[in-house]
């Protein structure tokens, strides 16, 4: 039987231990664990292994969320019936965390920190004292910081790293391993996408079809010559 | 906790179609401070030595306590420990039990990755419980039939299919389940979502 085993990333390992120290945090400590960087660093994956580890309750903030379908989201994801009033339902919240002491996960927080329903989030912190992961994009510490009543209560701040060259070979070693890439290849992939996670993984795909149409089964930065990587631009427009 | 700032006890209970042990464990909170198994059974609405069976776990795990009655006559218990609204899914010796948590996972998964194969979906739910590729494929596979996943990326040899949760498809946090007759079951709908056409067991 082989089981498969997760790729060990860094955003993966950084997050999930912020959220083991939070969890185990003494008596008084603030609980809430940020999470911030830009898109296609590997915050997702993260965020799976974590909410799988500690069994979270997991939301995906909409930017048209008002305060009550944020708490109903959350509701349904705990399977409780929602209460009629919203103080009701933060209760039902803040109850349910504390006596679970299951965490609460909340991914694109950026659409609700700029908003009247930030004010949601401190209350249901504040009535249940759970451990509760914020993940979002860049901006998300300074939208935080005009939120001082939240803002003081993180325990700790998490930026999303870019792809080390580690990363990069643990993922092509997963993904492909029956193709062996060499460090020079896999280090100007990183160069060129600038540790994107996402980009990389296109990449990788894109060496790996190559390298099976021409039965490689080995391939460095020479090998690969000037086929060049997908980084996200829009190809240049050739001189007339 | 919250009894301390005298609010009203919060109302907490489950929504969707209820497990018999999901039904005792609420009316063991509703009446926290002191019960017998006759009365939980009674608006439980199930079976007494379901019940019995149930508090005997939760009496080795300590969730409940003994306050009086000798062993084979009444005895009146009470809750010690709430975990809140979901019923703690235990063994016989009171033990967290993790069975149906790799499912679990596998589904939390599908929903926050978005994109994946049956091989990154193994990995992920493997950090609940060990498990396969093939059970990943499988659960994929069904969950596709069901209309749940769509094929991405369709697979082929050196390639793996990529999957992900079709839209407006994620109904609920638990997970659909595949039923050993050939049929998907949905326990946030309570319903069965996808029926196999034709009888699976004669190809046994």
């Amino acid at each position: 039987m082989s089981v498969s085993k997760i790729v060990p990333l860094t955003n993966v390992g950084l997050l999930s231990a912020a959220i083991e120290r939070a969890h185990a945090r003494p008596l008084g400590l603030p609980g809430l664990v940020v999470m911030y960087g830009a898109s296609g660093l590997g915050k997702s994956v993260g965020a799976a292994f974590a909410a799988n580890l500690h069994r979270a309750y997991y939301v995906e903030c909409r930017d048209t969320w008002s305060k009550k379908a944020f708490l109903q989201a959350i509701l349904r994801e705990m399977s409780i019936a929602p209460g009629q009033t919203l103080s009701v339902m933060v209760d039902q919240v803040a109850e349910q965390l504390s006596r679970s002491g299951r965490p609460l996960l909340i991914d694109d927080v950026q659409y609700l920190l700029e908003k009247a329903v930030a004010n949601v989030l401190t209350d249901i912190y504040n009535a249940s004292q759970g451990t509760i992961v914020l993940i979002g994009e860049e901006r998300v510490p300074s939208s935080l910081a005009k939120l001082e009543r939240l803002h003081n209560r993180v325990l700790e701040w998490v930026p999303a790293q870019p792809a080390t060259q580690d990363d990069l070979r643990n993922l092509a070693k997963a993904s492909y391993p029956a193709l062996h890439f060499a460090d020079d290849l896999l280090e100007d992939l990183r160069h060129q996408v600038r540790g994107c996670l996402r980009r990389v993984a296109v990449n990788l795909y894109k060496v790996y079809s190559e390298a099976q149409a021409l039965g490689l089964d080995s391939i460095d930065l020479a090998g690969w010559g000037k086929r060049g990587w997908f980084t996200g631009e829009a190809p240049v427009r050739r001189g007339a | 906790m919250a009894g301390g700032r005298g609010r009203k006890p919060i109302h907490l209970e489950m929504r969707g179609n209820k497990s018999n042990r999901q039904r005792i464990w609420e009316a063991i909170r509703a009446e926290r401070d002191g019960f017998q198994v006759a009365d939980v059974a009674h608006r439980a609405k199930t079976d007494i030595t379901v019940v019995n069976t149930y508090v005997q776990s939760l009496l080795r795990g300590e969730y409940v306590e003994l306050i009086s009655g000798a062993p084979y006559k009444t005895q009146t218990l009470r809750l010690i420990k709430d975990v809140g609204a979901e019923a703690p899914s235990l063994t016989k010796e009171g033990k967290p039990s993790n069975s149906g948590k790799g499912t679990e996972a596998m589904w939390r998964t599908l929903r926050i990755l978005g994109e994946l194969d049956a091989h990154e979906l193994a990995a992920q739910a493997s950090t609940v419980t060990p498990t396969t590729p093939s059970t990943a494929a499988s659960y994929l596979l069904w969950l596709k039939k069901a209309g749940y996943v769509i094929e991405v990326l369709a697979g082929k040899p050196g390639r793996k299919a990529r999957y992900s949760l079709a839209p407006g498809k994620y109904t609920g946090p638990r997970p659909p389940m595949i039923q050993k007759i050939g049929q998907v079951f949905d326990p946030n709908l309570s319903k069965v979502v996808f029926r196999q056409p034709e009888p699976a067991e004669i190809e046994l």
